[in-house]
């Protein structure tokens, strides 16, 4: 028969030493924080560079750099949010007791799940207004036929990739975070009545 | 908190503690891999917040409160699995340790089968905290993480028992 003081003995004597030595370790936590801000910062460069490529190819019509710098706002806008989404759970309080952090983390988790359309309605703004200033510039003279199926294509093309990138989005959300969710939930289901 | 005494705080939590957090982090998780990932994790939580750390509360329960809100958290990379030779210690085994692995894939299963909350209750109960320590822990009463911890005990021995030696 076991007992409980047999079974606390049994737990505390397994050897469980960390595979990771302590050098690796020191390594990876510095390097921890450098990891999400050099994906932030490629990011970053990849928009300002793109946006540099355009200003300087548009340079000889200040309308089409108009569209040029709405489209470059816009992805700025997205950036921002992308940023704040993954600051989200790094900010949570760590060292509070389980219960409190739990129900912060759901409290997150779920309004990271539902996120409200204005969050992106600044990108898609900002992109279907500058690719049709800069159809508007850079068609001068077409026929106005040609002109006016270029801007209408351009506004489908990118509201449904907006549509498109916002579906991509929350079916991974859903993959990644559901069980997350739920798990958080049964732990908060299982403390209830005794949280303090 | 300077360079220099943030590293010898964490070096000195590091070596205090790992073995009671990588315990922590296989009876929660039941795969050595996701286990030592998360261990991992939990320590580099550990190392950026150690800057906040004005030792309001013990460095243990401090400790302890990471390594179970970044557990809570955690997203697995494998499904859980109790494999005999993973929860035990892996050199050849000695006949007399048969035995022990035995129970200990017996304890494993048993913590595995329990609630979401009961699980980690049960590592933190298994390590010998006080009523009051996993209160502070987890964020639950004192008087409720007592009725926790007496349906969690007949629990682990009831299910332990029935493994080793079937329903008697």
């Amino acid at each position: 028969m076991e007992t409980f003081e047999e079974l606390q003995a049994l737990w505390r004597n397994q050897t469980t030493a960390p595979r990771i030595s302590v050098e690796d370790l020191m390594r990876r936590v510095r390097g921890h924080s450098r990891k999400h801000l050099t994906i932030f910062a490629a990011k970053t460069t990849a928009v300002a560079v793109l946006t540099g490529v355009m200003l300087s190819v548009l340079r000889g019509s200040p309308a089409a750099l108009a569209g040029a710098l709405l489209v470059a706002a816009g992805a700025a806008v997205t950036l921002g949010v992308d940023w704040m989404a993954h600051a989200t759970l790094a900010r949570l309080e760590f060292t509070a007791p389980a219960a409190g952090f739990v129900s912060a983390a759901l409290q997150k988790l779920r309004r990271l799940a539902r996120p409200r359309p204005v969050q992106y309605a600044g990108f898609l703004a900002g992109l279907v207004a500058g690719l049709n200033v800069m159809v508007a510039a850079l068609l001068h003279g077409v026929p106005w036929e040609w002109r006016l199926a270029a801007h209408l294509f351009l506004s489908m093309l990118a509201i449904v990739a907006g549509w498109v990138g916002l579906r991509v989005r929350a079916r991974r959300f859903e993959r990644e975070t559901r069980p997350l969710i739920e798990r958080l939930e049964a732990f908060s289901a299982g403390g209830a009545e005794g949280s303090e | 908190m300077n360079a220099k005494e943030r590293e010898r705080l964490f070096l000195e939590l590091f070596h205090d503690y790992r073995e009671r957090v990588v315990r922590l982090c296989r009876g929660y998780l039941n795969s050595p891999e996701d286990a030592e990932d998360l261990f991992q994790e939990i320590m580099t939580r550990v190392w950026n917040s150690l800057p906040e750390f004005r030792g309001e509360a013990r460095a243990s329960t401090w400790l302890y409160r990471i390594a179970v809100n970044s557990a809570l958290l955690y997203r697995r990379r494998s499904m859980p699995v109790v494999p005999l030779q993973d929860v035990a210690d892996e050199r050849p085994a000695a006949p007399d340790e048969i035995d022990q692995r035995e129970r200990m894939a017996a304890l494993h299963q048993a913590i595995a089968a329990l609630a979401e909350q009961d699980r980690l209750i049960a590592t933190l109960l298994l390590e010998g905290l006080s009523y009051r320590e996993i209160a502070e822990i987890t964020g639950i009463t004192v008087n409720y993480v007592g009725v926790k911890i007496t349906r969690i005990k007949q629990a682990l021995e009831k299910s332990v028992r029935e493994s080793r030696y079937g329903n008697v």
